[in-house]
């Protein structure tokens, strides 16, 4: 069945999950933000017509970023990010900032859709395991592993000079 | 229904080490992370850390652009939106 929303209802729940799944899309396909602008837009359309005010937000928010992964899964990943979201930040915390994109940029795209799920969107494992088709456990076990993967992942960047 | 946890500023200053370790039960992380987006005093004091989870958080600290919910809702009203609009096609569209 397809809700209709009202105005008011629609701005407030795309002001609320617009960020984090657009954050989402864009690490996800590599920092075309035009690209990610397109297919965040889609995704929430299509969940949306699905959706009521009644969800709850982290019900919403999931749904969201399965649409969201599904859609970036194809899409060739080419690397085009810009600093413009860092302005203002300090040297030394722009400098941190870049080096993690990259090494995350370097992981599988399974991977980054785990970290971002968690670290950026704050799903709950029980939220990730549904969106990501796997049991709690293993989506507990593999936050651990993706971890240690970007932490290697980081050292190399930081060996290489950043 | 059980009610919704809530953590002041004083429970986030006890439990960062879980917080940055991603070790605390789920209702409270939740709870943390409820606190930090609420409170812009602790959200500096825990964005200090330069945890990976922190850096990762920090980078989604992205613009949207203004114009984003009209094209969310512009989709919406299309019966199947079969190809999704970039804001340059949407420009020349309009």
């Amino acid at each position: 069945m397809s809700y209709k929303w009202d105005d008011n209802s629609l701005k407030l729940v795309v002001e609320r999950h617009q960020k984090s799944l657009f954050a989402l899309v864009v690490y996800l396909i590599g920092g075309d933000k035009n690209k990610a602008y397109a297919i965040a837009a889609a995704v929430f359309a299509e969940t949306l017509r699905s959706a009521s005010p009644l969800d709850t937000d982290s019900a919403l928010l999931a749904r969201l970023a399965h649409g969201a992964i599904e859609k970036c899964r194809d899409v060739t990943a080419v690397p085009s990010f810009d600093d413009s979201d860092f302005t203002g930040s300090p040297p030394v915390k722009i400098g941190s900032l870049r080096m993690i994109r990259k090494s995350l940029q370097s992981l599988p795209f399974d991977s980054k859709a785990l970290l971002l799920l968690r670290d950026q969107m704050h799903l709950s494992y029980n939220d990730i395991a549904h969106v990501l088709g796997i049991s709690e456990n293993d989506a507990r076990l593999r936050m651990t592993q993706t971890r240690a993967k970007l932490r290697k992942a980081v050292e190399e960047v930081v060996a290489h000079g950043g | 229904m059980a009610d919704k946890m809530a953590l002041d500023c004083e429970d986030i200053k006890k439990r960062l080490k879980p917080f940055l370790e991603d070790m605390l039960a789920e209702d409270e992380y939740q709870a943390y992370v409820c606190h930090l987006n609420a409170c812009e005093k602790c959200k500096d004091h825990v964005g200090r850390f330069g945890s990976l989870s922190n850096q990762l958080h920090d980078l989604g600290d992205i613009k949207v652009p203004s114009d984003f919910i009209s094209t969310v809702s512009f989709n919406l009203s299309e019966p199947v939106a079969e190809v999704p609009q970039t804001p340059k096609e949407k420009r020349q569209r309009t």
